[in-house]
């Protein structure tokens, strides 16, 4: 459905997304999983034509979206990360207002602001104002104002973003029920959990290029059955370096000044590595372990956890 | 697409009405607020008195019949005049006691006897702007009916002159038949020393004089201000395009089906629906508790002008949105431009007294050429020729403004 090839785009020095190429097949949650300045939104805002790429393409349905122009847009619901409604209006009047934008007729509009109010659950507020209402409702009301038209592919950029756990658990449960009637996403987090659960497929994203891609099960096979160790304290560096040397399948990640970070085959008990670390002199201040998961993934990838 | 923009514009400032009604009604306080002040009186005076200061250093017959004109018939209505020793009208101007300082020179009637150029200086208080005009105006109409007087009293001018060259003296019979030949030739000559342009009243459809007081200053001023404040108010309503922008619900239009073009045109109609309502209220209320009256045969050329001097004003006000970034820079910028447009353009100060160097940038404003029209229609009531040179310049000035805002936008939104 969508397929973008080789994608970049610099702002001045800085190269924000960097050969990027990936494709959205029909029917599927698509996660872009990265920390914050990963190329997320840029990427977003290139596939829906807000900014222009240096270099590559993007296609939706075959057709260029850059050249196609409108025509090609309509296919897209865009659900920006910041909230772009208009707070003086309702909901109803939102809704009405960005689906008369895509031309829908008033029978058909009237319905589908019907259902799409019962689905984010704020049919009975549809007539307050929105600037009354709480950050989650709005963020659901964001991502209605994006699913008005019908769209092929639905844009999602970070919907979770400033929300809290309860709202989160809304949201994301109405991106299921979105899903399941058919609709294709394209959804963009800086959150694992969430990608782990949403995503069929998912790429993984830092400084932006993909570091990986596929289903969960595929991802995590880079890691395979490894856990993450962190260790932060005072240590010799040779001594943290050469420590993959005197435990089997122990392999170094990252170092630096006060921590470093391995993994180590869950087969493997952790007892004996935090044995092996205080005889190489380490003076460990915290020992993190993390199972093997998206995150862990990613610090295998880049040495850093998401969040950093 | 353009409308469903606009709608959701009005709708937004009809749910919240309070500050848009404002800004809308704003000249139409500026309306009523010069119609209570200068608008024309039941008792069919004007609100202006001209404090007209003389200082007469010549002390001749020809001084004294310029000096007495001002008391005298409807002059004396307008003008309260007060004579003052010589060299002390600067002080009395410099403190603003006068409209105007009329300075007439020594020698002055012996000039005129001696069929040469005279001159008369005056002064201005560049703190007014009609009264110091209707001085000048005056000055100007009667030292013209002056100067006729002597060219055509050629006799009596004459007998004057030989007594004064030859230092005798009028027997009492020569006095009394200069007397009755001068007299009779000022009655003669009182059309051409107090013309029209200076009699308040209104003519009539039916060709009959009404009672119904002048309007002219009224209209003079709020021509000007009217213009001014919708700029103001233009300015203030396109604000949108920053909060859009700022709100990000322009970057959603645009990741949409909407054009930046649409986006700018449907802004750009929008001030100019909210500009036209502005400036109809305020021609209404002018008409309606003003007395105002636009003739019949200036409806048309009335109603086409305002359609081109808005679209005018919302092309400069949308150019200027197009080419600064922030919102910051647009406060600092905007009002600056409206206050040398109303500044050159002669909202606030009679383009008469500006300096100079400003004199020639009043062209340079859109309200300039709009407060002419206005004069043009409704004060003189010229034919609808009169202001061709008026719309096509605001026309002009509507297409390069709005065609430049549309440009501008689009290099600021391109993707």
């Amino acid at each position: 459905m969508l397929k973008v090839s080789g994608l970049t785009k610099t702002f001045g020095l800085l190269t924000a997304v960097d050969d990027l190429s990936f494709d959205v097949r029909e029917g599927e949650i698509f996660g872009f999983l990265g920390p914050n300045g990963a190329g997320k939104t840029t990427t977003i805002h290139m596939i829906c034509g807000l900014v222009h790429p240096d270099a590559g393409t993007i296609e939706l349905d075959g057709r260029d979206v850059h050249r196609a122009g409108a025509g090609v847009r309509r296919k897209l619901g865009v659900v920006p990360q910041d909230v772009a409604l208009y707070e003086e209006l309702n909901a109803v009047e939102n809704l009405n207002f960005w689906g008369a934008l895509y031309g829908m007729k008033k029978a058909a509009l009237k319905s589908r602001v019907e259902e799409l109010l019962t689905m984010t659950g704020l049919a009975d507020r549809a007539k307050d104002r929105v600037k009354t209402y709480s950050g989650g409702m709005k963020r659901r009301l964001n991502m209605a104002a994006g699913l008005i038209h019908h769209p092929r592919l639905l844009l999602l950029d970070e919907p979770t973003v400033g929300i809290d756990p309860q709202a989160r658990h809304n949201m994301l449960q109405t991106i299921r029920n979105i899903a399941e009637s058919g609709t294709t996403i394209l959804y963009t987090t800086h959150y694992m959990d969430e990608a782990e659960a949403l995503c069929d497929r998912l790429a993984i994203l830092d400084h932006g290029r993909i570091l990986a891609m596929g289903t969960q099960d595929e991802i995590q096979k880079i890691v395979g059955e490894n856990r993450i160790l962190r260790v932060t304290g005072t240590f010799e560096k040779t001594a943290a370096e050469s420590l993959p040397d005197t435990l089997t399948d122990l392999s170094l990640i990252s170092i630096s000044e006060n921590e470093v970070v391995y993994s180590l085959p869950v087969r493997h008990g952790t007892g004996q590595f935090i044995e092996t670390l205080i005889r190489s002199g380490f003076g460990i201040d915290n020992l993190a372990i993390r199972e093997p998961n998206l995150d862990s993934v990613f610090i295998k990838l880049t040495g850093r956890e998401l969040r950093d | 697409m353009i409308g469903t923009l606009i709608k959701k514009d009005l709708l937004l400032k009809v749910k919240s009405p309070g500050g848009f009604l404002l800004l809308v009604s704003m000249p139409l306080l500026f309306a009523l607020l010069l119609g209570l002040i200068f608008g024309p009186k039941e008792s069919g005076e004007t609100a202006v008195r001209v404090r007209l200061l003389t200082e007469d250093h010549d002390r001749s017959f020809a001084s004294q019949f310029l000096t007495g004109a001002f008391g005298r018939g409807e002059l004396a209505q307008m003008f309260e005049v007060t004579a003052l020793d010589s060299g002390t009208g600067r002080a009395w101007m410099d403190r603003g006691k006068g409209s105007a300082l009329l300075v007439i020179p020594k020698g002055f009637g012996r000039t005129l006897l001696d069929e040469k150029p005279a001159e008369l200086l005056l002064i201005k208080n560049p703190g007014e702007s009609f009264a110091p005009r209707i001085a000048e105006e005056t000055v100007s109409i009667l030292a013209e009916g002056g100067d006729r007087l002597f060219r055509i009293a050629d006799g009596p001018v004459r007998e004057i002159r030989r007594h004064i060259d030859t230092d005798t003296e009028f027997t009492t019979g020569e006095i009394a038949v200069l007397s009755v030949n001068i007299y009779l030739l000022i009655r003669r000559l009182e059309n051409v020393l107090f013309p029209p342009q200076i009699v308040l009243r209104e003519a009539g459809v039916d060709g009959q004089e009404e009672s119904v007081p002048s309007s002219v200053l009224y209209v003079h001023l709020l021509a000007g201000i009217a213009i001014f404040s919708l700029l103001f108010l233009i300015e203030a309503l396109a604000r949108d395009f920053h909060t859009e922008h700022e709100r990000r619900t322009l970057h959603r239009q645009i990741a949409g089906p909407v054009g930046i073009g649409t986006f700018v045109s449907s802004k750009l109609i929008f001030l100019w629906i909210a500009g036209m309502a502005a400036h109809v209220l305020v021609w209404l209320a002018a008409c309606l508790l003003f007395g105002i009256r636009i003739p019949a045969e200036q409806f048309g050329p009335f109603v086409l002008f305002s359609a081109i001097l808005l679209a005018a004003l919302t092309g400069v006000i949308g150019a200027l949105y197009g080419l600064v970034r922030k919102r910051s820079q647009i406060q600092a910028v905007a009002p600056a431009v409206i206050l040398f447009f109303g500044m050159t353009g002669g909202a606030m100060i009679q383009i008469d007294f500006l300096p100079p160097f400003l004199k020639p940038m009043s062209v340079l404003s859109p309200i300039y050429w709009g407060q002419d029209a206005l004069k043009k229609m409704l004060i003189e009531n010229l034919p609808p020729s009169a202001i061709g040179m008026n719309l096509a310049v605001l026309g002009l000035a509507a297409l390069v403004f709005n065609g430049l805002a549309m440009m501008l936008f689009s290099r600021k939104f391109r993707p």
